[in-house]
């Protein structure tokens, strides 16, 4: 038969070009070496992705934001380019991991039919089956009752079937048959998993809810509304983080669904969205109190008057956490005050200042502030450097603000009466950060992670046990041959060792059914004796 | 520094451990059958202590002690010490403890490097169930890994210097999977999926890629690969066995990675 010959199909047709493609494509993914290469490729591309990618602190688009002014330096042409900025999602990786499920499936169809029939079938020994090395034989004068040995191996979970023919009683038994399936179920569990792991890190999306008591915040494509009732966080004797607790409400409408407490290990689950407890901060811009610390004049005849010399700049913003604040001169303070009086001032509240005409309140708090422009302005969500814009009043009239800054108190600025005064401390507002995700194909992966254990036990813990026995008279006595299939012909030591050790200890007591107890095989494995 | 009653077990338990070398060593020099059961009693003697010490560091902490490096390298010498007495015993091959304590030995030095004050108070994300089955079945699942790379060693060097027919060869090749065979599927039930499953439950995501997932990941496809080779291309004896040394160097990397990348799995020590 020539090549051309080879090419046509099982009906004489020529296979079409597109039939051809999909024939190689499918000896290709099929090929277990395939497999093996796109697994190595994967893990290589795994090792470089956490060790070099992810070490890179500027790739992609930071790169390209960093960079700026030397786009056309090869390095950083490279680094926005080349190097992705999630080694584990971009398309190069992806594309492995579809590599990797195509050849799972190829494998699982080609294999599918061997395995299933494995799994499934009792199968009759093969004619020479007992006259080859793998037999063990014994001789007895005690005639076999064939349902000692079929009901012992039953109890033991085996599958029998039995034949007389020419003379002979022939047992076949299975135990654990669908152990052949782990394979394939662990082929496909790993499909659906890298499906479901696609589809969600394609489609799903995560965001980030900072809460305060009282906040609100829609979910998403719902008619659902999440209110914050309160967040604590419990610490321990030794001021170690013992849990942070987010108690919330869930509103439809008008109506209360769900009440609960979200911790970390305890996420709220409503249609297909999924609220975590991720973090937790000190709300950038707000307080609950504020301790300031002034020099209370004795008498109060000697109240200080307002500063004038700044008049003309701009207010600031009221209430606006990130308001173009100006940066008035600057007021040295000393630290030591004569007398030191300590007040509380609430957001919203007026407080008198002891022998003084004057009244503070809170205007504005920067949790993290920097000067940009001659302005004070927010300059990150830590808590690395607190700011406090202090309003003073004088009766009804507003009179000027003052920033004091927590770490450094000898340094107010402002237009605000000369009272000596520091900031002595504050009550931060804490907001609760709840991730809010959606989950597609999450299905997928329970799905997958499901059929893959069940795989993983039947692959390991389970073993299918194939025993073959045979029992007929011969020469006044009766021969009992027993062939546990699984023992390796090609070594014989090995083979019978493996049957001595574990193989047929079970074998060896359904025998023990049929022979004097105690009794040593006349032909062990390996001894290649045609009976 | 005052020492716990927990760590004073685990030194003990080292100490006995190196013995246990001594043992085996004796025994391949002298031939006497006698050093390699010492050798044997004192692998079920440290894993006694390791056992004990388990226990009343839990009383001390309050909580499982699997949190720490150095509790999960404790119980990974554990299993591996644990898996080479049942080995032996059952083979009575007691030339695998020269090759395999010091792999136990190994990881109990590296253990007792790594800080032992006890934490009373779990972060609130190991506040779960999920602790004891994923760190536990982990640990025991690289613990059986480090036995196999122990075998491993052993095979090289019998087929190194000729002293092993090939059915004996084939014996060592197959503990050498069996190792293997316990610890995989402890490793992708527990360190892998239970793991997951926790994620999704404290994190909001099966699988972030953080650098001890990708470690794990890159660990588990290994023995993928190593299980694929020997079913489905035959590579058994040699190329199997260096394979699985491999392997252990990899689950070594990941856990020292730990030290070096941080990420989300660093909790009691590092990060």
């Amino acid at each position: 038969m020539d090549t051309q010959d080879q090419r046509l199909d099982v009906k004489g047709r020529r296979p079409s070009p597109l039939g051809e493609v999909v024939r190689a494509l499918y000896g290709l993914f099929s090929d277990p070496r395939f497999a093996i290469i796109i697994i190595i490729a994967v893990a290589i591309a795994s090792i470089l992705g956490i060790l070099v990618v992810d070490q890179v602190p500027f790739r992609g688009e930071v790169a390209r934001q960093h960079f700026a002014d030397r786009q056309s330096d090869p390095m950083v042409w490279l680094l926005i380019h080349v190097v992705p900025a999630h080694p584990f999602r971009c398309l190069f990786f992806r594309t492995l991991l579809a590599l990797l499920s195509l050849s799972l499936l190829a494998c699982v169809i080609k294999r599918w039919r061997h395995l299933w029939r494995q799994a499934l079938t009792i199968p009759w020994p093969p004619a020479n089956a007992f006259g080859g090395r793998g037999a063990v034989v014994w001789q007895t004068d005690r005639e076999p009752l064939e349902s000692d040995v079929i009901d012992f191996l039953k109890r033991r979970l085996f599958v029998v079937r039995q034949r007389k023919q020419d003379g002979a009683l022939t047992v076949t038994a299975v135990r654990f048959g669908i152990a052949k399936l782990g394979a394939v179920f662990t082929h496909l569990g790993f499909l659906f998993l890298v499906i479901g792991g696609l589809w969600m890190a394609s489609s799903g999306f995560s965001t980030y809810l900072w809460l305060r008591p009282g906040d609100r915040a829609e979910i998403p494509e719902t008619d659902a509304v999440i209110e914050l009732v309160d967040f604590r966080i419990e610490m321990t004797p030794q001021g170690r983080i013992a849990d942070y607790i987010s108690e919330v409400r869930l509103w439809e409408g008008t109506r209360v669904i769900r009440e609960m407490e979200i911790e970390v290990n305890t996420p709220l689950r409503y249609k297909g969205r999924s609220l975590y407890q991720s973090s937790y901060r000190q709300d950038p811009t707000a307080v609950r109190s504020v301790d300031l610390v002034f020099d209370a004049p004795l008498d109060p005849s000697e109240s200080p008057v307002g500063h004038q010399g700044l008049q003309d700049m701009d207010r600031p913003a009221e209430g606006h956490p990130d308001a173009d604040s100006p940066m008035p001169p600057h007021k040295p303070v000393t630290e030591v005050f004569a007398n030191p009086v300590t007040v509380t001032l609430r957001p919203g509240e007026r407080v008198a200042l002891e022998n003084t005409p004057y009244a503070a309140a809170i205007d504005t708090f920067l949790v993290d502030f920097r000067i940009d422009g001659g302005r004070i302005r927010l300059a990150s969500h830590e808590p690395r450097n607190p700011a406090f814009l202090v309003n003073f009043f004088e009766g009804d009239s507003l009179i000027g603000g003052t920033w004091y800054f927590l770490l450094h108190p000898g340094m107010p600025v402002g237009d605000g009466p000369d009272i000596a005064m520091r900031v002595g401390g504050y009550d931060p507002v804490m907001q609760t950060g709840l991730e809010l995700a959606t989950h597609p194909g999450s299905a997928w992966v329970w799905l997958g992670i499901g059929v893959m254990s069940l795989g993983t036990i039947l692959s390991f813990f389970l073993r299918r046990e194939r025993v073959w026995l045979r029992v007929r008279a011969r020469e006044g006595a009766w021969e009992l041959a027993l062939l546990h299939v699984g023992t390796s012909p090609q070594d014989p030591g090995f083979a019978r060792a493996e049957w001595e050790k574990s193989v047929t200890s079970l074998a060896v007591k359904a025998v023990d059914k049929w022979k004097p107890p105690g009794g040593s095989p006349d032909r062990w494995p390996g001894q290649s004796q045609e009976t | 520094m005052n020492q716990t009653f927990d760590v004073t077990l685990f030194t003990i338990a080292f100490a006995v451990y190196v013995a246990v070398f001594a043992g085996f060593l004796l025994r391949n020099l002298t031939r006497r059958t006698v050093f390699g059961w010492i050798g044997v009693a004192g692998l079920l003697v440290g894993s006694v202590l390791q056992i004990i010490a388990f226990f009343v560091r839990w009383n001390l902490s309050g909580h499982i002690p699997l949190v720490s490096m150095h509790e999960y390298s404790s119980v990974m010498s554990w299993m591996a010490a644990g898996t080479l007495a049942i080995t032996i015993f059952r083979t009575r091959r007691f030339e695998l403890g020269t090759y395999v304590s010091p792999i136990v030995i190994a990881i109990m030095a590296m253990a007792s490097l790594l800080p032992t004050q006890i934490n009373q108070q779990l972060v609130p994300a190991l506040q779960s169930y999920w602790l004891y089955i994923h760190v536990s079945m982990a640990a025991l699942g690289e613990g059986a890994f480090a036995v196999s790379c122990g075998i491993s060693i052993y095979y090289l060097v019998r087929e190194r210097r000729r002293t092993a027919t090939p059915a004996e060869l084939a014996r060592i090749d197959v503990l050498n999977h069996r190792a293997i065979s316990i610890g995989y599927p402890l490793f992708t039930l527990g360190g892998l999926f239970a793991g997951a499953i926790w994620a999704y439950n404290a994190w909001g995501t099966f699988w972030s890629w953080d650098p001890k997932e990708v470690g794990s990941w890159i660990i588990w496809l290994f023995y993928t690969g190593y299980l694929h080779a020997r079913f489905q291309r035959g590579w058994r004896g040699r190329p199997a066995a260096i394979l699985s040394i491999i392997g252990f160097a990899m689950v070594i990397l990941s856990f020292v990675g730990n030290l070096f990348l941080g990420g989300k799995h660093a909790y009691e020590d590092v990060g």
